[in-house]
């Protein structure tokens, strides 16, 4: 005779402790924070779309912060076209199916008149046939491989071309060395990060003498490390992504390739990875990208200033992937104003060639909704000191695609 | 030369640390015929309790302690409140550890939240082995991954109590009638596999980071090596140096994305070549 096991009570427990844990992690967050209560009738919505709980949260979590903290602004400043403004967040748990469920809220159950989503780019294009159907502007404030152009698609950030164009011929003459090996995750951010330096290290005299690309989630980089070893390169140009950074950081450092050896150029590591990598292996790490909190600019100090007063000390750093959602919320609001109406195609003809004073500097939308902004070249030195080695403006995004 | 001495190294502590995931992956799975999704949590809930003993600033050797007890005592709870009820089932198995997995998961991100946590190597800098230098802490750890495989052979093949687990592990049933109590002997394998487990976390935490979901970047290599090892705890060994090699090597000269396909195709191939009947375990 069998016992029939009582497997039933625990496991429909487990698994129901799961399916809960499951959609708190997903769940939607209303209201984030704005200042009109929810369902005021004459507020004017916009939608913000970030990863408040996945493996994004450390660009959302700001990403939220620097949205709220723009509304407040605007609206302190008596609002767009006299209507108060209303944020209203929606989190996607870093996954596009989730994005397009936020978006499709957003839209039709909001009716937000402008959709702002600082996401990985498979989630910002899951949400882009709803953004379509609606027919409101769609603004991707945060670090992009570029790429893809569309009418109502407005990339606000820096992309690789323009963090590498003009800081890699500098960091070779800075160094005094041109061999470079180049190294990144295997996906599409990466690939065409690398593509564009290799032309850009070409073009400035330079070779390349290595290229590698690892799975996301290694985590084991020795073979990778010994290749970077056994070839001749003199710098380093790492596009490595997320925990992979930290992981492949540490083991090249502890192998004698740290930065202390092999000098890196990097687009992707910012403030935050390097405050988790430890300011031994960030130490003669350069940096190029647009945005850094310790910018000594007039605009900076006093968005710096306000962002401390509003989050406190402790709050996150405010890094390239999300300064943008700030700026790109406010020009938005400036176009509004200018147009006198909400709808895409006016704000469109407001907002491109419009310029904006942004902390992060000049940001200038051009015809095909890449903007033309500052890039920074910041050199990480002894005891996690940074050293502003120098500021290129209006640095033009490439031509890859148009609005026809 | 100096490459080829490199190469080794390379190979023999990624095999280390991958031996060590396998071993107590394969002592759940080939001993008490559980495949434990949450393997990988209870190497985060290791790392995490190094990371926070470390934090209060005790010295590496209680964080590895604190390491080993944290991932037990979650394992052996787990074992009396989930698994316990699944033995009869592998697939029932597969589900209740993939929920205990995703609870852990979401537990540790809601108390303790999502950013990673640094942890600092306890060996830092390199030493010169045949004419070439190599980090410390990666020779510590081949040497650890030699200790416990010896440990666990010995306990399992020269002691009583080993004995009896595979007496449990051949016939649970039989073994009852012999007077084994196989219930708590399943529970003391199943929490020693968690503290293994425990363990392998404290161990590679210096390596990358320490995070709620760091488990999953863990566990495909380690069940490979316990499909390729078969019924068999030793062979644990060769199965984990076979994979690095062919890991470390096809990254080296072709290619990360083929060499993990490589290994996945090894694992196909050991499966089809011996058509291996389960049941009987050898250690």
């Amino acid at each position: 005779m069998q016992i029939k096991p009582r497997w039933s009570v625990p496991l429909a427990a487990a698994t129901a402790a799961a399916l809960l844990f499951g959609m708190s992690a997903c769940s939607q967050e209303p209201g984030g924070g704005s200042e009109a209560p929810s369902g005021d009738a004459g507020a004017l919505k916009i939608g913000l779309t970030v990863d408040l709980s996945g493996v994004g949260s450390m660009i959302g979590t700001p990403g939220k912060m620097v949205a709220e903290l723009a509304v407040e602004e605007i609206n302190a400043a008596g609002g767009v076209n006299g209507q108060q403004l209303e944020l209203v967040v929606a989190d996607n748990g870093g996954l596009p199916q989730n994005t397009k469920t936020a978006a499709t809220r957003l839209v039709e159950s909001d009716q937000v008149a402008a959709l702002f989503a600082p996401v990985d780019s498979a989630s910002r294009d899951a949400a882009m046939p709803t953004v379509v159907d609606a027919d409101i502007p769609f603004f991707y404030p945060t670090l992009t491989e570029g790429q893809v152009c569309a009418p109502y698609l407005f990339s606000t950030a820096n992309t690789p071309q323009q963090q590498l164009q003009e800081t890699i011929p500098v960091v070779q003459e800075l160094e005094g060395k041109t061999k470079w090996f180049l190294i990144g995750n295997d996906y599409v951010y990466p690939r065409t990060s690398l593509e564009a330096a290799r032309e850009f290290i070409e073009a400035a005299g330079g070779e390349v003498v290595g290229e590698e690309y690892v799975p996301l989630g290694t985590t084991d980089f020795q073979a990778v490390i010994s290749q970077i070893r056994s070839s001749d390169a003199e710098l380093l140009l790492p596009v490595v992504v997320g925990a992979d950074t930290v992981a492949f950081e540490k083991q090249a450092y502890d192998a004698g390739i740290g930065a202390n050896v092999l000098p890196r150029l990097t687009i992707s590591y910012d403030d935050n990875t390097m405050a988790a990598l430890g300011q031994d292996i960030a130490q003669n790490m350069y940096v190029g990208m647009g945005y850094d909190m310790d910018l000594d600019t007039p605009e900076n100090r006093a968005f710096v200033e306000a962002y401390r007063a509003k989050f406190g000390d402790s709050a996150p750093a405010v890094t390239a992937y999300s300064i943008y959602v700030y700026a790109t919320i406010k020009a938005w609001a400036d176009a509004v104003t200018t147009a006198g109406s909400t709808a895409l195609a006016d704000v469109a003809e407001a907002i491109v060639g419009q310029v904006n004073t942004t902390p992060a500097g000049e940001v200038t939308i051009l015809d095909n909704r890449y903007a033309q902004e500052s890039i920074h070249l910041i050199k990480y030195v002894e005891g996690g000191e940074k050293e502003f080695v120098q500021t290129f403006d209006n640095v033009i995004p490439a031509e890859t695609c148009s609005v026809s | 030369m100096d490459v080829v001495i490199n190469e080794v190294l390379s190979i023999l502590s990624s095999a280390a640390i991958a031996s060590v995931i396998a071993l107590g992956l394969g002592i759940t799975f080939r001993l008490m015929g559980i495949i434990n999704l949450a393997h990988g949590e209870f190497m985060m809930i290791g790392a995490y309790a190094a990371v926070y003993a470390g934090a209060i600033g005790l010295p590496w050797p209680l964080g590895l302690l604190a390491g080993v007890l944290a991932a037990a005592v979650v394992g052996a709870l787990a074992e009396v409140l989930i698994v316990r009820w699944l033995y009869s089932s592998p697939e029932l198995s597969i589900l209740g550890t993939y929920g205990l997995s995703i609870v852990l998961i979401q537990g540790v991100q809601v108390t303790l939240g999502k950013g990673y946590l640094y942890s600092s190597n306890p060996f830092p800098g390199a030493i010169e082995v045949f004419g070439v230098a190599y980090p410390i802490y990666r020779l510590v750890l081949i040497g650890a991954a030699a200790v416990l495989f010896l440990i666990i052979l010995l306990l399992l093949n020269a002691t009583p109590l080993g004995t009896k687990i595979r007496a449990v592990a051949a016939d649970g049933k039989l073994a009852e009638t012999l007077g084994i109590r196989s219930s708590r002997l399943n529970l003391v394998v199943f929490t020693a596999s968690a503290a293994l487990a425990g363990l392998a976390g404290v161990l590679v935490g210096p390596l990358g980071n320490v995070r709620p979901d760091m488990g999953a970047d863990y566990i495909f290599t380690a069940f490979v090596i316990v499909i390729i090892a078969g019924n068999s705890i030793v062979r644990l060994i060769p199965a984990a140096i076979l994979v690095s090699t062919v890991q470390n090597l096809m990254t080296f000269w072709i290619d990360p994305m083929v060499a993990k396909i490589a290994v996945l195709v090894i694992a196909l191939l050991v499966l089809q070549g011996l058509r291996r009947t389960p049941g009987e375990v050898t250690v």
